[in-house]
């Protein structure tokens, strides 16, 4: 029993990875209408910043913020040198564009920091008891810097101007135009959330297992999952579908085996989407 | 004058949508459009509003020209417009939806939102209240907090009026307020337009229910195949020969 509470919590921490990472995806998504390839090298940006600034700082709150910024800053760099002089074309432009940038921010850290596999210099601790469950401290850092990401995300989403002009922007936006929101504001705001998630995200992941360049670009698969699971454009969803598919993933590994653990992610998605095509939020609405 | 549109015309592919149509709503003016489908009259309201590029003309607001202005500039600049099949932002409130569209927030700002909460808040509040005199204005309290998405045809109309006001628009362009709208609700309608345009508003409106319609402006212009045909009262106008032309020439 208490082995079984540990893969679900295990499952809910990397389930919050994948659900971050959705998070992010959906947000462009729904605001810029296309796929962003690069989420996951925006983690990765993400988990640079926090081992150098951790290493020379060591303090791990410290990292997380670095991170956090390290991702705001690349997001909105992509945006305004790439994304926003694409988006009057064809949102598979952006798409395309988005692969290119995946690239680009890899092979820069590959050449920064090499290719060899970093770790966080974090501690060595005994895991906590709880009734007979083990706790790893870093889990709980690791689960309370994403609560408290998904806090401000969903607090400037739902309770700010800003929020509610994205949320005009992604249901009609041309609307949104003729009503006078500049979209302009709207998605330097929307980068600067997804970029400042997705580093979150990667920093959470760096500090689970360990840092290389092509971490990130290894949880895009899932994360689509996720978001595709969530009901796209759902931010509520996206974070849902990430930790159901953690957990059912973590689950299932004593009997399937860690290999295929990801293509049971992939399961679960298609049996969702058999009963419900919008997803597990999403609301199938007609064309407009 | 708060609108003077000059020689605007835009072609899609070899047809002439909008041909050399020049007009202009004094300040406070309550000015109505009609002429037979596909003459062309929500295309000059895309092209006014800049939904649409116009190919020529240019279009004045208080004597500036906003031809260069985006969609989102010349909404800021006074002028916002409607749409015939009415749309929203399905998934915000009604208050939302008007919340969403007040010029100028501080709180649009991320740093202000951190570093200034105060002032975002008390911004917040006024427009808040701006919001609540709309809806009750609009009689649409019952339904303040209900998903835009689920109003009914006629609401939706009000909420699309509702938003336009909480821009501070100056100039209206209403595209077939009273399409699918039932009886009693075209004289609601039509009451809070003389009351807004009492306040100074002015208004263009497209619409094909010349009754109400006639009942409302004080001058109307009939449109045909991209042309202005007949200027005038209304009066005048449904009695020009051209127009009823237009219009049983549509018909036959």
């Amino acid at each position: 029993m208490a082995s079984f509470v540990e893969l679900v919590l295990t499952g809910i921490t990397s389930g919050l990875v994948v659900g971050l990472a959705a998070l992010a995806l959906t947000l462009v998504f729904g605001i810029a209408r296309f796929a962003n390839a690069a989420t996951g090298d925006m983690m990765t940006v993400g988990a640079y910043a926090a081992v150098v600034s951790m290493a020379a700082s060591g303090s791990f709150t410290l990292g997380v913020v670095a991170g956090a910024g390290a991702g705001i800053v690349v997001a909105l760099l992509a945006h305004l040198l790439v994304f926003r002089r694409l988006a009057a074309r064809a949102p598979v432009t952006s798409l395309l564009a988005s692969i290119g940038v995946a690239f680009v921010i890899r092979a820069a850290i590959g050449v920064a920091f090499g290719h060899q596999q970093k770790v966080f210099g974090l501690p060595v601790v005994r895991p906590w008891r709880i009734f007979d469950v083990r706790v790893q401290p870093i889990d709980l850092a690791v689960v309370i810097a994403a609560a408290a990401t998904l806090l401000v995300v969903f607090l400037i989403l739902y309770a700010t101007p800003i929020g509610r002009r994205m949320r005009a922007v992604a249901d009609d936006r041309s609307l949104a135009r003729v009503s006078g929101i500049s979209p302009d504001r709207v998605m330097v705001t929307m980068w600067a959330l997804a970029g400042g998630v997705c580093a979150v995200a990667g920093v959470m992941l760096g500090a689970k297992t360990v840092v290389s360049p092509d971490m990130g670009w290894d949880m895009l698969l899932p994360a689509f999952a996720a978001t595709i699971l969530g009901g796209i454009g759902h931010p509520v969803g996206a974070v849902v579908a990430g930790i159901l598919l953690g957990v059912v993933q973590e689950i299932a590994t004593p009997f399937v085996g860690f290999t295929y653990k990801i293509a049971l992610a992939f399961f679960v998605l298609l049996l969702v989407l058999l009963v419900r095509p919008a997803g597990l939020f999403g609301h199938s609405e007609g064309a407009r | 004058m708060i609108l003077a549109i000059e020689s605007l015309s835009k072609a899609f592919g070899g047809l002439r949508v909008v041909d050399d149509v020049s007009l202009t709503v004094p300040d406070g003016g309550l000015v109505g459009v009609i002429g037979p489908n596909g003459a062309g009259k929500s295309t000059l309201f895309s092209l006014v509003t800049g939904f649409v590029a116009a190919d020529s003309g240019d279009v004045t607001l208080d004597g500036r020209s906003v031809a260069t202005l985006p969609a989102s500039g010349r909404a800021r600049a006074g002028m916002v417009r409607t749409f015939q099949v009415p749309r929203e932002f399905a998934h915000l409130t009604v208050r939302e939806n008007l919340m969403a569209a007040a010029p100028e927030q501080s709180g649009e700002r991320l740093f202000d939102l951190f570093f200034h909460p105060a002032a975002v808040r008390a911004q917040e509040e006024g427009v808040r209240r701006q919001a609540t005199d709309i809806i009750e204005f609009l009689r649409l309290t019952a339904v303040a907090d209900t998903p835009a998405g689920r109003l009914s045809g006629g609401q939706k109309k009000l909420l699309e009026l509702g938003r336009a006001l909480m821009t501070g628009a100056r100039l209206i362009l209403l595209d077939e307020p009273f399409a699918g709208v039932n009886p009693l609700l075209i004289e609601e309608i039509s009451q809070r337009i003389r009351e807004l345009n009492g306040r100074g508003i002015g208004f263009l409106i497209i619409e094909h229910d010349l009754g109400a319609l006639t009942r409302l402006v004080a001058t109307l212009h009939a449109m045909d195949r991209g042309c202005l045909i007949a200027t005038g009262t209304p009066d005048a106008v449904l009695s020009n020969p051209r127009v009823r032309e237009a219009y049983l020439g549509g018909a036959a």
